[in-house]
């Protein structure tokens, strides 16, 4: 294997102890890199042979799992998803914790406001009534165009890195939020799902998709891709329609 | 769970859609009239006659159908307008209180009805 060139670069790490912090602090650390060292790689570094006590969440090392969010120079990226290489030209590194959750300790974060509200909207298929008596050997049949209207909706990994950067989820704490309203109308477009009555409720309401102003920010930062602003633009029209049938048709 | 009552259904459906059906307005059809307009005005400078002449656009509004259509792109405009200006107050920070909501979405409908109420009268011939 070719030598590469030993290059350091300074990483600073927003630390937090609750036990001995009264508020976050900064601690700056030398980490030497590679090409290919990712932001994760240099915080196991830095506990390896620096703060042996540094906290921070992360499993797969692939982007699959969304553990490790983090803001890193002000955006929200994932550790493992992000290279020391392209900040290169920039004056060092600062991580911190995702913005918008409370911090729990160092870099780890309380993100159980964005799991309870992925749980509230129903995210999985609920079997419509003629379904209901389907037996377990048949198979719900789908065309690839019914799956491709959802697939791009379905790559969330619930990392909460639209949550970090969402302006209107940092005003205010009761608005769903970009990747439940997203999962919400991944749902409701699944051909194999019956339960979209009882999930428009939370897409009509004012936390619902009519708190997003599209901003379009979790959109660019979204780290598979999903592009939460156009399922919230997608899923304001179908409120929309479905506000205006029931000026019609009132149940 | 404390979340399972969904929360109240907002109205929003009414001013969005306006806001949208505004948006195409603004985006598609205004720029094309305005086009129109300045090669007309290259075309004939002198406002007296000719396309841009009063006789000439006061006649446009004596007839139904570009009536009609002038009025739905006037109105939608301004609701589209208002309807951004509400959201950008939330979002700048600014008290998006009841007050603006009343001062903006009024606003609109006044336009609306105050250019209803011209084009009737043109239209009429009273004005």
């Amino acid at each position: 294997m070719q030598e590469q060139q030993k290059k350091s670069m300074k990483i600073t790490v927003v630390r937090y102890r609750p036990e001995q912090d009264d508020k976050p602090w900064e601690q700056t650390f030398d980490v030497p890199y590679i090409h290919e060292t990712s932001i994760l790689e240099a915080l196991f570094y830095i506990k390896d042979h620096f703060e042996p006590s540094l906290s921070f969440r992360w499993s797969c090392r692939m982007a699959v799992c969304g553990s490790c969010g983090m803001m890193v120079n002000g955006v929200p990226h994932l550790a493992c998803k992000t290279f020391l290489r392209d900040y290169e030209n920039k004056d060092g590194i600062t991580i911190a914790p995702l913005d918008n959750f409370p911090i729990e300790r160092d870099l780890v974060v309380d993100i159980s406001d964005l799991i309870e509200k992925i749980e509230r909207i129903k995210p999985y298929i609920i079997p419509a009534e003629k379904d209901k008596n389907m037996p377990l050997t048949k198979a719900y049949r789908q065309t690839p165009q019914e799956m491709e209207a959802y697939r791009q909706f379905a790559q969330c990994i619930n990392c909460g890195i639209c949550y970090a950067s969402c302006p209107q989820y940092k005003l205010n704490k009761n608005f769903i939020g970009p990747a439940a309203l997203t999962l919400l109308y991944r749902y409701n477009i699944d051909t194999r799902d019956g339960g979209t009555k009882m999930r428009l409720p939370f897409l009509n309401a004012e936390e619902g998709v009519w708190g997003c102003t599209f901003v379009g920010y979790c959109s660019e930062v979204c780290p598979k891709h999903v592009d939460p602003s156009s399922a919230i633009q997608l899923g304001k029209k179908m409120s929309a329609t479905d506000y205006v049938i029931k000026m019609f048709k009132p149940e | 769970m404390k979340h399972n009552t969904p929360e109240h259904r907002s109205d929003e459906p009414i001013y969005w859609l306006l806001f949208g059906a505004g948006g195409m307005v603004l985006g598609m059809i205004f720029p094309a009239v305005l086009i129109l307009l300045i090669v007309a005005g290259i075309m004939q400078p002198d406002l007296n006659e000719g396309l841009l002449s009063f006789a000439h656009v006061k006649s446009m509004l004596g007839n139904w159908l570009s009536s009609l259509a002038i009025f739905v792109c006037v109105s939608l405009a301004a609701w589209h307008c208002m309807h951004r200006i509400f959201h950008s107050l939330h979002d700048l920070r600014l008290p998006a209180t009841k007050l603006a909501w009343f001062a903006l979405y009024g606003a609109a409908a006044c336009i609306t009805f105050v250019a209803l109420g011209l084009q009737f009268l043109i239209y009429c011939k009273l004005f």
